[in-house]
């Protein structure tokens, strides 16, 4: 399942086919020391790799000027991570390469080295080739629905020719490259906060895995380095700059999704948010992102392409509306006492004014018709069945 | 000189009839106790000694051997004191030896010759055969109970002797243990809104179903544990004798007016070991399963509780029996009792409705997978719970009470009986055809579920039982859609706690 045509030099550096030279060792290196990436920026800003390596080992490298990183700058590291590159399939790319994404070098905090693993190459390796990329992004606590729309929001920008860009963090993330990873679908690119061999979950790290092999992960996380929390929260920016829009499916008030939202509106990219119940707590983030008119509300991909290409209509995705003609009154009382919250049984059962087997055996029936659904006893009405 | 007295010691929740033999001979002075005494028998020796001196009478300056026998059986605990110092006094001729004839002692002494209550009156006396028997003034209505008419006090030892001399008459039990338990427990009118679990409640007494309430914290979930015992029919009469052998043998009080008919309710603290909930200890004290044999065991905080905690449950919940093995013993004990089980969603406890908490999924599916999914599958009701609704607090309707909902429970126990179950839960998967025949609507029902996979073949038989209580709640023989509807909704709240089992 390779991605889209248009193969480039990251697919095959990403293979493992060339063996790295010695300036995209000593680049591989200067990321590995544990440097914030501005710190890696200044460190190979004007100096060829090779050069700078030397600079930051014997200690006089003016962006190190007290030689911080002298400790970890072992004499093998360059030599360490050509092996654990070729090792890993992963090809490292400095801003300008073929295969570095012109929109991303063209960003004032763009990654200094990228580490690129993956087969499918829907990041653009030259100026006129870009194809679509949207961001969806969100919680890692979502809500049921929320989990819904990302992965439907997900299968319809892929199935539309639209790579999904996402963090492959739990929650929205993952439901969206979930969507994203049907058959047929654009491939999706994965912006990792950590290693592209850091260890995870069985399930993530099939996951991630998938996004591989169906498409490509971006990481300027050296591999083989040890994960720290704020490499998660500035990776947000990589994915602001490759995306052509960034969409958030679900947020708490304060949640991560909120520094990718900042990120793209600072670099004018549109945002759209997916709007919420007011009294859902994983969509707080959201609906204030709404309310402040910084996004524009979106309820499906249609929306989103709608919002990002004027005039975009997408195909497949009519909506369907059960006829509501040849229903009776016992049904029609129950859809009315239905609501967009998740209800227990007995609310439904008040609310119809039927008892408590009436009530559960016209929810059963409206469910296999579509227009119920119930997760561990709690209903909402819903016009379509969750897509699997 | 020899003398024999019979007695009785406690192992588990069952009596062993003990003889306490008694020789008094010439030799060196000494007191010896053979027949494998444990710690507390052997210091009875200083404690009869003492309490004969207090008590007026002479301790032999000559060699005093005590036998108990069975000798190759071990003994515990200090209810031999009474029948060793009445054993002495009958070899020196304080007391003649037929007053003690057909006679059994049970009792501790203290040091100024009074008598003092023990443990476990109901089984030990249960396991002597005696026309007569002396107990402590304090366990006068344990002993009531097993003996009847027989049943004699004691406050003193002197006052003891006198009565079997016939030189006084015996003294009338006063003072006796009153146990503070109400008649009435808790009424199910207090709760109020919570429709859905008043519901469950109701379909697990009248059924026999195990109930896990999953539901925040403030959601009801122990104000409804609570309220079904009383929804249980009262004890059989061999249920409350066996309730009042396990509660006696634990120490805990038993009610004056004869033999207890309320269900008793258990709700051990989720800090409770697994020695604690099975029982143990050197003599096998019964533990809180087996104190709420023929009740409800009702464990908050599920999630809470370690594994090997959880795990003593299985043995019981599929047998109704707990097997217990020590050093010196091994018992089983009974333990068939309705299991409620209440926990939180998810750790932060408001994930009922997803979005309103903020743990990780991994956290959720941690929390779980607290409880394996076999223990899990005993559960044939799982609900979820919500905190009522303040209109439901603070309206005047007038909910059901407890006696109106233990009326149906019983017809329904009542039709199970006649079936020749236990209870709707106990129906063999072989009589389910038979038991709980489906109408054309439920049946469709049911394999719509068993075809979208919602419903396994061993969630299939769950599912007809609980519907087979709804049913009989209904008054319906034929099972109708409906009725399997709710028997589906009165377990969905199972989803949120992990895969189910495949059989």
């Amino acid at each position: 399942m390779t991605g889209a045509a248009g193969s480039c030099e990251a697919a095959a550096g990403a293979r493992g086919a060339a063996p790295l030279d010695d300036v995209h060792r000593c680049a591989a290196a200067l990321a590995a020391l544990g440097a914030s990436p501005s710190t890696v920026r200044r460190l190979l800003s004007g100096t060829d790799a090779c050069e700078a390596w030397r600079l930051v080992r014997s200690g006089r490298h003016p962006a190190d000027p007290a030689g911080r990183l002298r400790a970890a700058a072992r004499p093998g590291l360059p030599d360490d991570m050509g092996d654990r590159c070729a090792m890993t399939g992963t090809a490292v790319l400095l801003p300008g390469e073929p295969g570095y994404p012109p929109v991303l070098a063209a960003d004032p905090e763009a990654p200094a080295v990228l580490f690129v693993t993956g087969a499918g190459a829907p990041v653009a390796s030259t100026p006129g080739d870009d194809s679509p990329r949207i961001a969806v992004v969100g919680t890692r606590a979502p809500s049921s629905a929320g989990v819904r729309v990302a992965r439907a929001m997900g299968a319809g920008l892929a199935a539309a020719g639209v790579s999904v860009v996402s963090g492959l963090a739990r929650g929205i993330d993952a439901a969206a490259h979930d969507g994203a990873l049907q058959p047929g679908g654009a491939p999706p690119v994965g912006v990792l906060g950590a290693a592209a061999d850091a260890p995870l979950a069985p399930v993530d790290a099939r996951r991630r895995a998938s996004v591989a092999s169906a498409g490509v992960l971006l990481s300027e996380v050296a591999p083989g380095t040890a994960s720290r929390r704020w490499m998660f929260a500035v990776r947000n920016r990589i994915m602001a700059a490759l995306s052509q829009a960034v969409v958030v499916v679900e947020s708490h008030a304060t949640g991560g999704s909120l520094h990718t939202v900042r990120a793209a509106v600072r670099r004018g990219v549109p945002v759209c948010a997916v709007p919420g119940s007011v009294t859902s707590p994983a969509s707080a983030g959201t609906n204030a992102l709404l309310v402040g008119g910084v996004a524009r509300a979106v309820r499906d991909a249609g929306d989103v392409l709608a919002a990002v290409v004027p005039g975009h209509r997408l195909p497949g995705l009519q909506a369907r509306r059960p006829g509501a003609g040849a229903m009776d009154a016992r049904s029609r009382a129950v859809l009315g006492a239905l609501g967009g919250e998740p209800a227990s049984l007995d609310r439904v059962a008040l609310g119809a004014g039927l008892g408590l087997g009436e009530a559960a055996a016209v929810l059963e029936r409206l469910a296999d018709a579509g227009l119920a659904s119930c997760e561990h006893g709690w209903w909402t009405g819903s016009a379509r069945r969750p897509p699997r | 000189m020899l003398a024999r007295v019979a007695s009785a010691s406690l192992v588990g929740v069952e009596g062993r009839r003990v003889d306490v033999e008694v020789h008094v001979s010439s030799g060196f002075p000494g007191f010896t106790i053979v027949g494998l005494p444990d710690a507390a028998v052997r210091e009875s020796r200083d404690r009869v000694r003492a309490a004969l001196l207090s008590s007026g009478f002479r301790w032999p300056q000559r060699r005093v051997t005590v036998n108990l026998a069975p000798s190759g059986v071990r003994k515990g605990g200090p209810g031999l004191d009474l029948a060793v110092a009445v054993g002495v006094l009958v070899a020196e001729g304080e007391v003649p030896a037929e007053a003690v004839a057909d006679t059994a002692f049970v009792g501790e002494l203290g040091l100024d010759g009074s008598v003092r209550a023990v443990t476990g009156i109901v089984p030990m006396l249960a396991s002597v055969t005696c026309r007569r028997v002396v107990v402590p003034a304090a366990c006068a209505a344990e002993a009531t109970l097993v003996s009847g008419d027989g049943a004699r006090v004691a406050a003193r030892l002197d006052e003891l002797v006198r009565a079997l001399g016939g030189s006084a008459p015996w003294p009338v039990a006063t003072g006796a243990r009153r146990s503070p338990a109400p008649e009435r427990g808790p009424d199910l009118a207090d709760v109020r809104g919570q429709w859905l679990g008043r519901r469950a409640v109701e379909v697990a007494a009248a059924g026999g179903h195990h109930l896990l309430l999953v539901g925040p914290p403030g959601s009801g979930k122990t104000m409804l544990a609570t309220r079904l015992p009383g929804l249980l029919p009262p004890l059989s009469r061999e249920e409350a004798f066996d309730v009042a052998r396990i509660h006696s043998a634990a120490g805990l009080p038993v009610a004056d007016g004869g033999l207890p008919s309320r269900p008793p309710l258990r709700a051990p603290h989720q800090g409770t070991t697994a020695v604690a909930l099975a029982g143990g200890g050197p003599w096998l004290r019964p533990g809180e399963i087996s104190l709420a044999h023929a009740g409800v065991l009702f464990l908050d905080e599920m999630g809470e509780l370690p594994a090997a905690v959880l795990d003593v449950l299985r043995e019981p919940l599929e047998e109704g029996v707990v097997r217990i093995s020590r050093a010196r013993a091994s018992a089983t004990l009974p333990a068939r009792f309705l299991l409620v089980g209440a926990m939180n969603p998810c750790p932060c406890g408001e994930g009922v409705v997803r979005g309103a908490c903020r743990c990780t999924e991994a956290a959720r599916a941690r929390y779980g997978r607290r409880l394996s999914g076999p223990l899990l599958d005993r559960f044939d009701l799982a609900v979820g719970l919500q905190r009522p609704d303040p209109a439901d607090l603070l309206g005047d309707a007038p909910m059901e009470p407890s006696a109106t909902v233990a009326a149906r429970v019983a017809a329904v126990r009542l039709q199970a009986a006649a079936r020749g179950v236990v209870h709707n839960a106990a129906i063999p998967v072989s009589r389910l055809q038979e038991l709980a025949p489906l109408s054309a609507a439920a049946a469709a029902l049911v394999e719509r579920r068993l075809r979208s996979g919602d419903l396994s073949a061993r969630g299939l038989h769950r599912v007809r039982r609980v519907a087979r209580t709804v049913a009989d709640l209904d008054g319906r023989h034929l099972v109708e859609e409906t009725h399997v509807a709710e028997a589906l909704q009165l377990h969905a709240a199972r989803a949120a706690l992990g895969p189910q089992v495949v059989p």
